[in-house]
């Protein structure tokens, strides 16, 4: 493995009881890592914390203890637009919903990303990736079509170009095929395989569907606040 | 469903992709965003800009309110003016016309001569009158100021023309014929002792030759008041003869902007000083004189200065001269020169004889001197005769003493004091016919004036060596200290309407509750378009956009609905303007009286209004999004647009709640514990406190109990909110309380609104005055006086003595049990609440402190009536006036001075040393007699009347007061009445501060409606969950029902509980008039209106298929 883009080292969470009673622990002691380029899905039951762990890989949320570190940056060093930063540039986001503007069509949703980023990314290549990216998921011929006029797929396949756009490191995929019918998933799965392939963008796919994580070369399971390895 | 693409799709072009992006292309940005977001989401966008749109237009409407009236008055002012630009007025003597002619050239400019006389003007038949009219003598000049064409153009004697105020109130037409009464101008000042007759006037008989309007310069005036006043035109020639004034005039107008004092210096005689000269060939003497017979203080200093032999006359008229038991009767005595010592006199041979006298016997004199209210005291004087003098005729000596020097028998003396006609025998008449009035004693100059001497003079005539160049007095003279004064008229008027009661700060403060319940809408309905776009900001967040770019964004969007909103609101201010300018015409017609009303606009007050709007609605709108984006990127990806209780909301961020953040936890028992602690402590103040320093203790209490009652509500709803509070979930009426707490900044917000408008509602009805309330109660504002009356020409006796009442034929009997507290008045402008302007020169009146002292009348705010007789060091007027007075219409505070210029030409300060309620005496300042006839004796006698009367008399008294005075033209009424036309001008401001935030009321129910329709449409799956699991539809709206009439219940109790404790002492005093009725109808309205609205957004939200809804979760 080469030097780890992301590594969780020993990472707990825990909410205040909102009676005010013991704090809810979801997270004890969960370890990672991650280099450049790979794949892991992580699996586990509904309620076992998944969510707050992407959270905190996509450096939304911050561990109670324990360090979470991307690119060698530990994230509760960073201030509130050094993470936004590192979302903007390092990071890709796929969410179960597909969370796409509604008042922007395909293309522009698809910038959105871009219209944060520094004035030196926002070139012309940037935009050539955009439309490449966009043709890659078959999607050339929507780009003036609003999310309401998108199939669940599509959409979802417009929020997978946006997570590309700004070209992250690291692609952060939380349940994308929950909403999906069975060919969509499908189709949508072996999407994140070849992108991960083609863009060398490291995944972190989480998952309930163990179909879906078995074509990830490496599988890990949620499981009492820790990460379990399911499949080396 | 399309299938994934394959890695091998063709590559596209940029261009494409750009065209395919429309008018996006590679060109989006955050505006774009932003515009596509304004476009998207139009439907609640419009919401917000219709509450930015309301609320721009009653902010730019009051504005414009204001300048509107500014523009009103200042038309009236100009439309009074005409071309006028300086005006002198003599109130008390006459001058010149030809003056006029000879100032025109030398200032290159129209001047007019005016004669402007007080008058009462009547129908022949007695059916109509118009006490407080003016007559004034004018010729074609005057039209030419007024730029208007000459109506008396070739008019007769007998024809008038009166202005459309006259003809309005006498009800008469061209053609029609009326009589004015005019006091017939004394030679000198009626309080003078032997000044004349008291009660001559003219009468004319005019017919009506046209009705002047304002564009034929009808509204002519000199007092910067907004009322027209009424006023009779006539041909200047005809009013100098019907006076016997020929050729004079008592006012000048000119449209002359240069130094016109300078070229009234250079142009005036000693005639428009009120001065003559005569030569004395007998005693080879010239003799400078007045027609007034007093020459003034400001002309005897220098005129004795022109000569070193210049010698003082000064000559009086005594009732006796007595030497042991033989006495001459009505004698004059000169008093000149110092040859002789103060106590001795010397005697002509005729009144030696008369008398017996001779050369060192003692001889005493008895003469009158005038006393307050023209009372007549006896003087007298012992004085050793010095000398016997032949008898030789010379009655140059004798001033023109009006009623005695042009009669030619004693038998017709009138000199406006008592005469015994029996007293005069053969000898005396004789006297008068061979001798007239050459004086029958002399003494000397200091010993005369110490005993004749008095505040208008101590000199009747100055006598010079016969060659003295008379001539070269009049430039050592200064005109002003004469009265002759040019006044920047236009100038005056203009500040007078510029510095007006400013509506539009006003209309702000009546509108201050519309406009905020229009901005918290304008919040809520954007608070209600970002909850619904939680993801949105939670995807911007997690795709790494900071904070403040999501801020700035959300921010742009609500600052193009905050501009679009203000242009929109410019424009209907238009109509809100318009709306108010008729309620201020028509129903509100109170609060301005007879001013004209027009629409004006100046573009600064439209920026201003735009800009505030702007500002108010970008501060809403930006606290509406700040709150937004505290919330955290994954909580607000779940869409959810449930509140975060702080504890929650440390948590989810990772932070340690600081002491700041556990105190906003609580922050509403904070400030309910704060709010009721204030409360308790301003009533333990307010309850032993004075009538005023209670009520404003109470309204305060009132207020912060409106405060904490919105802090405890706050507390319990985070208390129903919290999960302890479960149980209470326990029954249906239990969840829907639960619900109320879901949305704790919605259901505050309405309770708020709600709660403030009912408290400003009921509070501010608490202040509507009634003044028949206690109005025979000496701190009353009517000091406990049953009748107030003002006079249009000057009374002169005091009519509690059985002399003054003769004189109007009144009998002891017709005053029985009443007393009259007479008042000078010196005409200024209404500094009352009826006139707008801001006046320049109030009125004053003149009281005598201690009758009112020891009557105890009136209430007073700070100071008391003794101050009135003080004098401060600086030399300034002790002043006091009543609270609308002082401080509304003249903007002053106690300890504040104020600039008049006296009738010798002074300036003088006038320094306010209390501060009365608000009272019939509104609309002037009171000093004290003392002082008024020291600085304005011009304004002789008196003009205004308390009367206080048994109750049961008081008609009949008014009534036999007014026959009695017709010809001063009195006008009586209840004192009650007087004061209620006062308040009838703050009880329409409340009424329309009530009508104001009544419809801030109704916005603020809307708002309950959109927060009801809000909440349930967000909650469909939820209750359509209810709905599969059993609840019938009808459970389902009492839910509803039962959460947001909590709302209602608790805005509607917190609001009321702390009106009525503000509200408290007036109701206990009973001293305000309560509308109950209206207020009771109000909040009934109120409560019914938002119960009904509840039901309505209820029903129709829970309308449909439901259940749909739960297959759509």
């Amino acid at each position: 493995m080469n030097h780890p883009l992301l590594v969780l080292d020993h990472v707990q969470k825990a909410y205040a009881a909102p009676d005010g009673g013991a704090p809810v622990t979801v997270l004890t002691d969960a370890c990672l890592q991650l280099a450049a380029g790979e794949a892991v899905a992580i699996i586990g039951p509904s309620g076992s914390g998944k969510s707050t762990l992407l959270n905190i890989l996509g450096a939304l949320d911050l561990p109670s203890a324990g360090r979470a570190l991307i690119a060698g940056r530990d994230l509760a060093t960073l201030g509130e637009n050094e993470l936004a930063a590192l979302r903007n540039r390092e990071l890709g986001f796929i969410f179960q919903q597909h969370h796409l503007l509604p008042q922007c069509t395909v293309w522009e949703n698809v910038l959105v990303p871009t219209l944060t980023a520094p004035r030196e990314l926002r070139t012309p290549a940037a935009l050539a990736r955009a439309e490449r990216l966009l043709a890659r998921v078959g999607l050339q011929a929507r780009l003036a079509h609003r999310p309401g006029q998108l199939s669940g797929g599509e959409c979802q396949r417009v929020a997978v170009v946006r997570a590309l756009v700004n070209q992250p490191r690291l692609l952060l995929a939380d349940e994308p095929t929950g909403s999906l019918d069975h060919a969509n998933a499908q189709g949508l799965g072996q999407l994140l395989l070849e992108l991960n392939r083609e863009e060398g963008v490291a995944l972190v796919l989480v998952t309930h569907s163990r179909e879906l994580a078995a074509r990830l070369p490496r599988v890990l399971e949620l499981r009492d606040g820790a990460l379990h390895g399911v499949l080396e | 469903m399309q299938s994934a693409p394959s890695s091998h799709t063709s590559k596209l072009e940029v261009s494409a992709a750009s065209r395919a992006g429309g008018a996006a292309g590679g060109n989006f940005s955050p505006w774009l965003l932003v515009l596509r977001s304004l476009r998207f989401y139009w439907r609640t966008h419009l919401g917000v800009l219709l509450g930015v749109t309301v609320a721009g237009a009653i902010l730019t409407g009051a504005l414009v309110v204001g300048d509107s009236i500014r523009a009103s008055l200042r038309h009236a002012a100009l439309a009074r003016l005409g071309d006028t630009q300086l005006a002198l007025a003599l109130p008390d003597r006459f001058f010149r016309a030809a003056l006029a002619d000879e100032l025109q050239p030398d200032l290159h400019a129209t001047v007019a001569p005016l004669l402007l006389l007080r008058g009462a003007a009547t129908l022949p038949d007695g059916s109509a009158r118009v006490n407080a009219a003016q007559v004034v003598g004018v010729e074609e000049r005057f039209w030419r100021l007024g730029g208007a064409s000459n109506l008396l153009a070739g008019a007769a004697d007998d024809e008038a023309v009166i202005n459309a105020r006259l003809a309005e109130q006498l009800g008469v037409g061209t053609g029609e014929t009326i009589v004015v009464r005019v006091e017939q101008p004394a030679l000198i000042s009626r309080d003078v002792p032997l000044s004349g007759r008291s009660d001559l006037n003219v009468a004319l008989r005019v017919r009506v030759r046209a009705i002047a309007g304002d564009a034929a310069f009808g509204r002519f005036g000199l007092r910067a008041d907004q009322a027209s006043p009424a006023s009779l035109f006539v041909p200047l020639a005809a009013l100098q003869a019907q006076l016997k004034r020929a050729g004079q005039a008592n006012v000048l107008l000119t449209d002359a902007t240069g130094d016109a004092d300078a070229a009234l210096r250079r142009h005036w005689q000693l005639a428009d000083a009120g001065l003559e000269t005569r030569a004395l060939p007998e005693s080879r003497t010239l003799e400078l004189r007045t027609p007034q017979v007093f020459l003034a203080p400001a002309v005897t200093a220098p005129a004795l200065a022109l000569a070193s032999n210049a010698a003082g006359v000064l000559t009086y008229f005594v009732n006796e001269l007595r030497c042991g038991e033989k006495s001459t009767p009505y004698s004059f005595i000169t008093a000149t020169g110092s040859a002789q010592r103060d106590d001795e006199i010397t005697l002509n041979a005729w009144l030696a004889e008369d008398l017996g006298a001779k050369i060192g016997d003692e001889v005493q004199l008895a003469f009158f001197v005038i006393g307050e209210r023209r009372e007549l005291r006896e003087g007298s004087a012992s004085l050793r005769v010095r000398a016997i003098v032949p008898l030789t005729k010379d009655d140059s000596w004798m001033p023109a003493f009006p009623g005695l020097a042009e009669v030619h028998n004693c038998g017709d003396w009138q000199p406006g004091i008592p005469i015994d006609h029996a007293r005069l025998r053969p000898k005396d008449e004789k006297y008068w016919d061979d001798y007239r009035g050459t004086p029958k004693a002399f003494i000397s100059l200091a010993a005369g004036q110490k005993l004749f001497g008095n505040r208008f003079g101590k000199l009747t005539s100055i006598r010079y060596p016969a060659d003295t160049d008379v001539a070269a007095l009049l430039p050592r003279l200064e005109p002003a200290a004469l009265g002759l004064r040019f006044v920047p008229a236009r100038a005056q008027a203009l500040a007078a309407s510029g510095e007006s009661m400013d509506f539009g700060q006003l209309f702000i403060g009546f509108s201050f509750f519309l406009i905020v319940a229009a901005l918290l809408l304008t919040a809520m309905l954007f608070a209600f378009n970002l909850e619904q776009r939680h993801a949105e900001v939670g995807l911007l967040r997690a795709l790494g956009w900071r904070r403040a770019q999501i801020r700035r964004l959300l921010w742009g969007e609500g600052l193009v609905l905050a501009a679009f909103g203000t242009l929109a609101g410019l424009a209907l201010g238009v109509v809100y303007t318009r709306l108010t300018l008729l309620g201020l015409a028509t129903i509100w017609r109170g609060a301005t009286g007879a001013l004209a009303l027009g629409y004006h606009a100046e573009p600064l007050t439209l920026a201003l209004g735009a800009g505030l709007n702007l500002l108010a609605a970008g501060l809403a709108l930006a606290m509406v999004q700040r709150g937004q984006s505290k919330r955290a990127p994954a909580s607000l990806l779940s869409g959810s647009s449930e509140e975060i209780p702080s504890s929650l909301r440390c948590s989810m961020l990772n932070v340690r709640c600081s002491m700041f953040a556990r105190l906003r936890r609580h922050i509403g028992l904070v400030i309910g514990f704060f709010g009721l602690l204030i409360a308790i402590a301003l009533l333990a103040t307010g309850r032993h406190g004075q009538d005023q320093q209670a009520a404003e203790a109470f309204f305060g209490a009132g207020a912060c109990l409106l405060l904490a009652g919105i802090g405890f509500c706050q507390s319990l709803l985070a208390k129903l909110a919290s999960a302890g509070a479960a149980s209470a979930a326990g029954t249906l009426a239990g969840v829907g309380l639960r619900n109320a707490a879901r949305r704790r900044r919605r259901s505050l917000t309405v309770i708020g609104v709600l709660a403030s408008g009912v408290f400003l509602l009921v509070a501010v009805s608490a202040f509507h005055q009634d003044a028949r309330q206690g109005a025979l109660a000496r701190h009353s504002g009517t000091g406990g006086f049953a009748l107030f009356a003002q006079s249009t020409l000057p009374v002169y006796d005091d009519l509690n003595t059985a002399a003054g009442q003769a004189v109007f034929g009144l009998t002891a009997g017709d005053l029985a049990g009443a007393a009259v507290v007479p008042l000078r008045l010196r005409e200024g402008d209404d500094a009352s609440c009826l006139n707008l302007n801001r006046a320049q020169q109030p009125r004053l009146y003149g009281v005598q402190p201690r009758e009112l002292e020891r009557r105890g009348a009136f209430a007073f705010l700070s100071g008391a009536w003794p101050l009135l007789e003080q004098m401060a060091a600086d030399g300034a007027i002790p002043a006091i006036g009543d609270e609308p007075t002082v401080t509304w219409a003249l903007g002053k505070k106690v300890g504040d001075v104020l600039l008049l210029t006296d009738d010798h030409g002074q300036a003088v300060k006038l320094r306010i040393v209390g501060k009365l309620a608000s009272s019939v005496l509104q609309g002037g300042l009171l000093i004290s007699e003392k002082h008024f006839i020291a600085h304005f004796p011009a304004s002789a006698g008196y003009r205004a009347f308390l009367i206080e009367a048994p109750s049961p008399r008081v008609p009949e008294l008014a009534a036999t007061l007014t026959r009695a005075l017709q010809d001063r033209g009195l006008e009586i009424v209840p004192a009650w009445r007087r004061l209620a036309d006062f308040m009838a001008v703050e009880n329409t401001y409340l009424g329309i501060f009530q009508v104001l935030g009544g419809l801030g009321l109704v916005l603020g129910s809307l708002g309950l409606a959109l927060v009801v329709l809000r909440n349930v449409l967000e909650r469909r799956g939820e209750l359509a969950l209810l709905l599969a699991l059993g609840f019938r539809r009808r459970a389902l709206q009492r839910l509803v029902l039962a959460e947001h009439w909590l709302l209602i219940c608790l805005g509607l109790a917190v609001g009321l509980g702390a009106a009525l404790l503000a509200v408290w002492p007036a109701w206990r005093a009973g001293q305000n008039a309560v509308p109950w009725g209206l207020l009771g109808g109000t909040l009934g309205a109120l409560a019914a209106g938002g119960l009904l609205w509840t039901w309505l957004a209820a029903r129709a939200a829970l309308r449909g298929r439901l259940l749909s809804a739960l297959r759509n979760e």
